[in-house]
């Protein structure tokens, strides 16, 4: 796959899934610390809408025909692409409602959790949704833990900019066993694949020799080394953590085989 | 009931690509598009290089991901099995191309579309058989009927195919005999 035929993609499932994670790590503030209305807080849920907002304007980018994306509600019978269109509408609407509640009172604990848990539905139909069957490597659950890891990595690592100091013992107490899970993950992941079939081998390969992979890793390791229990999140820490959830993302559309590719020979 | 597949005879195909070659006349399909596609089979598999091939297009599965994941409803299976693809209904979202497991589904990037073989149906209505049957010299592309035929001396998945069975690809396969080599002493 072309990368720039694939960048709006890519851009739409990180941007949205950083916008879940924040909505997930803001319920979460809220169920356990209980936090009135603040500068801060209004601030989140305008990036949360933003981020929404820029990851679905660039999807319309990635459609040959963007003027008929309305139809994509056509087939929820079967098909997760019209669900997971669906899902994130809703999500967005859930966070519109949440931004304006956060503005004119304090934030409803019980809006700020659904908001969050249909925004965490949403993410599971984006990893239903591509769990292509063409692509042999991916063709399972594999891009639903993805997309969740990077759910509860950006999450708590881009809320730290939105929270006070003393809210960050909360946000490393789930960053750092993510970060630790997505690196192990991550660096097992292709070498799996290297026993699969012909597909998968050439997927396993493609990413074991690809620096976006290697770099999307050395990105966590960097996160593990910086992120103590107790001590504040550094200021440069999510922008890493971020460009390199990137890189994974750009390796991840770019660099799985597709089954067609190999027509003719062994599989 | 009928149910249409394509068989393909690697045994006497020639890898002329007369059957690519009718289906773009047929469809006058735009430069760099291909429908139907000669796919050589790779030498761990036949012994001779480029000397046996499956020409393969879409194969018209009995259960189609492509149909089942587009999200505008632009596939639709007709009762006697052909998966018609309406290139007016498709937006482009080209998530066929991600559960096609055959690389049927091509996206045209200057039409903003999708497109794929359609098992000529407009030509099955009206008595003909597909342009790239009817274009095949050696009769080695020939188009069966499933429930009437006897296909029993044919293979579904064979070596160089994806072995896809909940998909169920209706297109039947005649593999080629290997080769008895035959060497002088020098």
């Amino acid at each position: 796959m072309d990368t720039l035929l694939e960048l709006p993609l890519i851009l739409f499932t990180l941007l949205t899934q950083l916008a879940v994670g924040l909505a997930v790590f803001a319920a979460l503030r809220q169920w356990v610390t209980v936090e009135g209305p603040s500068t801060r807080t209004r601030n989140e849920w305008i990036a949360i809408l933003a981020l929404i907002g820029v990851g679905v304007i660039a999807a319309f980018f990635h459609l040959g025909k963007p003027l008929g994306a309305i139809r994509m509600l056509a087939n929820l019978g079967t098909a997760w692409l019209s669900r997971e269109i669906l899902t994130f509408a809703i999500f967005g609407a859930l966070a519109a409602i949440s931004l304006y509640m956060v503005y004119t009172k304090a934030p409803n604990g019980r809006l700020l959790k659904l908001t969050a848990l249909v925004g965490l539905l949403a993410v599971f139909t984006t990893g239903m949704a591509y769990t292509g069957k063409a692509l042999d490597a991916i063709n399972n659950l594999l891009p639903l833990v993805f997309f969740m890891l990077t759910v509860f990595t950006l999450g708590p690592a881009v809320a730290a900019y939105f929270v006070e100091e003393k809210a960050h013992a909360l946000l490393t107490s789930i960053l750092f066993p993510t970060l630790l899970a997505s690196l192990v993950v991550r660096f097992v992941v292709p070498f799996i694949w290297l026993s699969g079939n012909a597909v998968m081998n050439a997927t396993g390969q493609n990413f074991l020799a690809s620096p976006l992979h290697w770099l999307h890793l050395a990105a966590l390791l960097a996160g593990l080394f910086f992120v103590r229990s107790g001590k504040n999140i550094p200021a440069w820490l999510p922008i890493v953590l971020l460009v390199g959830e990137l890189l994974g993302r750009i390796a991840f559309f770019v660099l799985v085989v597709n089954s067609g590719a190999n027509l003719g020979g062994v599989y | 009931m009928t149910r249409y597949a394509f068989s393909v005879n690697a045994e006497l195909c020639i890898g002329c690509s007369s059957c690519g070659m009718a289906c773009k006349n047929q469809y006058n399909l735009d430069p760099g598009m291909v429908w139907r596609k000669l796919y050589p089979l790779s030498e761990e598999i036949y012994p001779h290089k480029d000397r046996a091939f499956y020409s393969l297009a879409c194969n018209h599965c009995s259960q189609p991901a492509c149909l089942e994941g587009c999200p505008v409803g632009a596939y639709t299976q007709r009762e006697d099995g052909i998966v018609v693809h309406n290139e007016d209904v498709c937006i482009g979202c080209r998530n066929c191309l991600r559960n096609c497991p055959f690389g049927a589904p091509r996206y045209n990037e200057e039409e903003g579309h999708v497109e794929k073989c359609s098992m000529c149906w407009q030509r099955i209505d009206e008595g003909l058989l597909p342009a790239c049957v009817q274009a095949c010299p050696t009769n080695a592309l020939t188009l069966v009927d499933l429930d009437v035929d006897d296909v029993s001396s044919t293979v579904q998945y064979p070596p160089g195919f994806p072995y896809r069975p909940d998909l169920e690809p209706s297109t039947r396969f005649v593999l080629p005999v290997a080769p008895k080599i035959v060497r002088r002493d020098v």
